[in-house]
């Protein structure tokens, strides 16, 4: 059984003048390739960091995580961002798409970098399975929030990643809207055959996946 | 590098269809404008330059002299060329109708000129022709300056002298006067067989002679090689104008001061938006990051967007530099001497080297910094991006002062313009913290607008500072230039007494002396005192020989180059005041003594007993130095360096001169002069004033011209710190509006912050070109400075104004934020 994600005792603290602030310690997860899992827990016990942590975004303080076969800790920067192009997709609470640019450029440029042939193609492909085909030139200012997110999706899926990373994808849209992305995200990870590791608050979400891992104060469960 | 290329294309296209980098672009512009319209001007006048060769002398060597040349030394240099032509050149008053003008009168012979030619048109910028021959004997030409003072036409019958002439063609161009600025006086042509006619020469009188002479090769080197005597110089194509490439220099580098000027506002500028920019793109590049991309790809692909930008802007800014520089050689137009060659391009495509380096030392840091956010702050609030303040500082610095050298070719002055920037910014930036702190006390007191306005201007304190020292630097120029400029000069004008002489008659013949006091008492013109005077050249000082070479400084080296005027006299003028040793009065008549003046004194290094040996036309005499005196200039009265006693110099050609206030009633008076006394030149002070006054007014029309470029750029430093404070100001005015504020309400607190931050830029500028006024009329000419309301009234009226307007441009949208963008910000 190969993981897509493990880590090992990771801990991170900040620095705050003289003191070093835990923020998590002592975190065990291991989550298989293909599967869907999500981590909860109250607000700000620490759910972002450790996403940002097991998706290369940020280094642990202490402790190791493998991500895709890879031990990210003892990687460069340059070396994770490598790692992550093609192979890692994201998905936003904030949706994060460029401003300036229009919801096909968004994708192509994610397209790009995962050096797929044809991104324009594959882009188009990905907002036409997201519904979005008849959205191609609007710039996000001009999509509702679910359409926003559904372009977050396209970009997320288009380089058809091993591994999806998403925080709170439904944490900026109402319940309806959101019960629709949540729908789609699924679906696409079961075509795409990704694995899934979400981060939330929403129970109702969280018991969608195969996995649930609790997050509090004690550190963090499987449930 | 494909994605490198098309994510660097879709950053420009991002930056054009969002004007995310306008201010950088205008900034870049502006710099390059600037620098290119100088750049390019001063090309075709040095270009203009050195065109000619040959042609600047209108023969291939020249020989000139104060005296007619001697016969001996003519044959041997006539014999010694191939061809040979003689001119005359000195000064005299012209008359049309009741017009007169002191003009520098020109006689030459029908093969003027060897080398070159003579161009004529029919009117003032008509179409431009070659001369054919010589004005033909009774006829004259009259260049561009002449025609305009005298309000000539063809055919105008002007008067020179006792003679009357016919002016047929205008002059526009003459080889010998070359390129470059023109000589004081305006220029008049005319037959060398009309000039005995004219009566204008006399033994003694003040003239250039000229023998143009024509050789080549070894011919030409031969000729160089004999010895010329005293008093007698000579010209070669290869040290032809040395004092107009002085001044071409210096007018190159006042151009430069005044476009380095803008230079260094506009790299503020650039240096402050591409910071926001860079604020900007964090969020971009975190995601870019997280998407997989590596920094050095991002940064490859800013660069190159960034670069094509700077291109971009460059080439507006050649664009507009190059119908700036148009501008520039037009208000040049009366003080060159030629049309100018055509603009070339090369010296703008030079400024955008100078682009390029702005961007090294002002964007590139910032990009770099914004290459290196995390990818993690895609899941976090931004952070304000780490540097080292130093090092930017530094590298600024670096990059201006290469982009100086690039502009000038100069280190020192490219140094010194830096360094004298930096100094009036920081006096600039005290004042302008000073004034912000006056102005705290209102706040209590005044109502919610302006209240809101000052805590504005007082939280954003050194953005505020910042913004009054960009837009004061500009403004101070042109203050300086054009208020403090004529304050000054109606300030000296003023102190001289109504009746300071106006008019100088020179060249006075012995014989009219007696003439010329009758003439002047019975127009009861002045009782002023006619002065004798000789011209002698130094030999020895104390027993022994002296040439130039015996001084170390240029200026005792020029003036011993040149001969002394001399005077006599047994009574000291009031004028002048005895610092050391006796005044000989009537005693001193046939001593060997000698008066010097504390210029001469200090050029000469001379002590009371010591000798000085002068000759005059050859014959040599010793006089000892008696006493020391200190001129007042002021008084308008002529006055010598060096006096002697009557009787103490040898039998010499001796001619008279003599100052008097002419009032304006009287001018007729100096048409009969004329009429009785062609060869007296008559100076006319006034006119000649106005004369360089012409020209200075239009150098510093030029400087004014290219330092509204200055003031641009600083008006660019303002919008650029505008355009920063944008979003906090949207957040701000959307919780004053959902607290309840009008829009009305809040566009008269954002109107009278701009106002108050351009009054005080203003009044920043006013102190210190007040200062500067005060310290130059102290320092320089001895003036009281008072102070002018206009100073005020131009800086703080001016200031507010245009940086309301600008302001209002920039941040007019944030004033219509809805109330509801709180709660979306907030969410």
């Amino acid at each position: 059984m190969t993981h897509a994600v493990l880590a090992n005792k990771v801990s991170k603290y900040i620095n705050s003048g003289e003191q070093s602030l835990p923020i998590l310690q002592n975190i065990n997860l291991s989550i298989t390739q293909g599967a869907t899992a999500a981590i909860v827990g109250p607000s700000g016990v620490g759910k972002t960091t450790l996403l940002s942590l097991l998706a290369g975004l940020d280094t642990p303080s202490s402790g190791q995580i493998t991500l895709a076969g890879t031990d990210i800790t003892a990687c460069d920067e340059e070396e994770r961002t490598t790692l992550r192009a093609g192979r890692i997709g994201f998905v936003f609470q904030s949706f994060q798409l460029l401003p300036g640019y229009s919801a096909l450029e968004n994708v192509v440029l994610a397209a790009e970098l995962a050096n797929i042939p044809s991104p324009r193609e594959a882009a188009i492909k990905a907002l036409e399975n997201v519904g979005l085909g008849h959205r191609l030139k609007h710039v996000p200012s001009r999509l509702s929030g679910g359409e926003q997110q559904r372009v977050a999706l396209a970009r997320a899926f288009v380089g058809k990643p091993q591994i999806l990373f998403a925080d709170e994808p439904t944490g900026n849209l109402d319940a309806n809207t959101g019960a629709g992305i949540i729908e789609q995200l699924f679906a696409l990870n079961a075509d795409a055959g990704t694995t899934l590791i979400l981060v939330t608050h929403d129970a109702a979400l969280a018991s969608k996946c195969q996995q649930v891992w609790q997050l509090s104060d004690q550190g963090l469960t499987l449930s | 590098m494909n994605w490198i290329l098309s994510n660097a294309w879709r950053r420009c296209r991002q930056a054009w269809q969002h004007g995310e980098l306008y201010v950088l672009v205008l900034a870049l512009a502006l710099s390059v404008a600037a620098a290119s319209a100088v750049g390019i001007f001063n090309d075709r006048l040095w270009r203009a330059l050195v065109a000619q060769g040959g042609d600047t002398l209108g023969a291939d060597l020249i020989v000139t002299s104060r005296q007619p040349i001697p016969d001996d030394l003519n044959q041997q240099l006539i014999s010694a060329a191939a061809d040979h032509s003689k001119t005359v050149v000195m000064n005299s008053v012209v008359w049309h109708g009741e017009e007169s003008v002191l003009t520098g009168i020109k006689a030459i012979e029908s093969n003027y000129p060897l080398r070159g030619e003579l161009r004529v048109s029919d009117e003032p910028y008509g179409e431009e022709r070659q001369a054919q021959g010589v004005p033909a004997p009774g006829t004259a030409w009259a260049d561009a300056r002449l025609w305009a003072a005298l309000e000539l036409s063809t055919n105008a019958v002007i008067e020179v002298g006792a003679s009357t002439l016919t002016v047929t063609q205008l002059l526009s161009h003459e080889p010998d006067r070359g390129a470059g600025f023109a000589d004081l006086a305006p220029r008049l042509i005319i037959n060398a067989n009309d000039l005995t006619s004219t009566g204008l020469l006399q033994p003694g009188s003040r003239a250039t002679y000229g023998l143009l002479l024509a050789a080549e090769g070894a011919a030409l080197d031969q000729l160089k090689q004999i010895e010329l005597p005293d008093g007698v110089r000579s010209r070669s194509t290869d040290n032809a104008r040395p004092e107009v490439s002085r001044s071409l220099n210096r007018a190159n580098d006042f151009l430069n001061l005044a476009a380095m000027a803008a230079m260094l506002l506009a790299a503020a500028a650039i240096g402050l938006s591409a910071w926001q920019y860079s604020q900007r793109l964090q969020p971009e590049v975190a995601l870019l990051r997280c998407l997989g991309a590596r920094r050095k790809r991002i940064l490859s692909s800013l660069l190159i967007s960034v670069f094509i930008i700077t291109l971009f802007a460059g080439a507006i800014g050649i664009a507009i530099g190059y119908a700036a520089q148009a501008i520039l050689a037009e208000m040049s137009s009366g003080l060159l001497q030629q049309t100018l060659p055509a603009a070339s391009l090369w010296p703008a495509l030079k400024t955008m080297v100078l682009a390029l380096l702005l961007v090294a030392g002002f964007v590139l840091p910032a990009l770099w910094q914004a290459s290196a956010t995390p990818p993690v702050q895609v899941l976090q609030q931004q952070t304000t991006l780490q540097h080292r303040t130093w090092v930017l500082v530094a590298l600024g610095l670096t990059s201006l002062s290469a982009a100086f050298v690039v502009q000038t070719g100069q280190l020192r002055l490219a140094l010194l313009t830096l360094l004298g920037t930096l100094a009036t910014a920081a006096v600039l930036a005290a004042l302008g913290f000073m004034l912000l702190q006056l102005l705290q006390p209102l706040r209590q007191r005044s109502q919610s607008g302006l209240r809101l306005a000052l805590a504005n201007l007082a939280r954003r304190r050194s953005t505020t500072v910042a913004q009054i020292v960009a837009f004061g630097l500009g403004l101070l120029a042109l203050l300086l230039l054009s208020v403090v400029r004529q304050d000054l000069l109606s300030s000296w004008q003023d102190r001289l007494p109504l009746d300071t002489p106006n008019q100088f008659l020179i060249d006075i013949q012995p014989h009219q002396v007696d003439e010329l006091r009758v003439f002047l008492s019975e127009r009861e013109l002045s009782n002023a005192r006619l002065w004798p005077m000789a011209r002698g050249r130094l030999t020895a000082l104390n027993g022994v020989e002296v040439t130039a070479d015996s001084f170390d400084d240029v200026e005792t080296q020029r003036w011993i180059n040149r001969d002394f005027n001399m005077s006599w006299t047994t009574e000291l003028s009031e004028d002048n005041t005895l610092t050391e040793g006796d005044w000989w009065g009537e005693a001193g008549v046939g001593q060997p003594l000698l008066s010097a003046d504390s210029y001469a004194k200090e050029r000469l290094n001379l002590k009371l007993g010591d000798t000085l040996t002068l000759s005059f036309a050859g014959a040599e005499t010793t006089l000892t130095v008696a006493n020391f005196r200190e001129i007042d200039w002021s008084s308008f009265q002529p006055n010598f360096f060096l006096l002697a006693t009557p009787g103490a110099l040898p039998d010499t050609p001796t001619t008279w001169l003599t100052s008097f206030y002419l009032p304006e009633s009287q001018r007729t008076a100096l048409r009969e002069l004329n009429r009785e006394f062609p060869n007296v030149t008559a100076l006319d002070l006034t006119a000649l004033m106005a004369q360089v006054r012409e020209i200075i007014d239009r150098i510093v029309q030029a400087m004014e011209f290219v330092f509204l470029f200055t003031l641009a750029a600083g008006l660019t430093v303002m919008l650029a710190a505008m355009e920063a404070s944008r979003d906090e100001r949207r957040r701000e005015i959307a919780l004053l509006r959902a607290l309840g504020a009008t829009r009305q309400r809040i566009r008269r607190a954002l109107l009278t912050e701009l106002a108050i931050l351009g009054a005080l830029a203003g009044a920043v500028a006013a102190v210190a070109a007040h200062l500067i006024g005060s310290l130059i009329a102290q320092q320089v000419f001895s003036l009281p400075y008072a102070l002018n309301p206009w100073l005020w009234i131009y800086g703080c009226g001016g200031g507010a104004v245009l940086v309301a307007a600008l302001g209002w441009f920039s941040l007019r949208s944030t004033v219509n934020v809805s109330p509801q963008s709180v709660l979306q910000s907030a969410r």
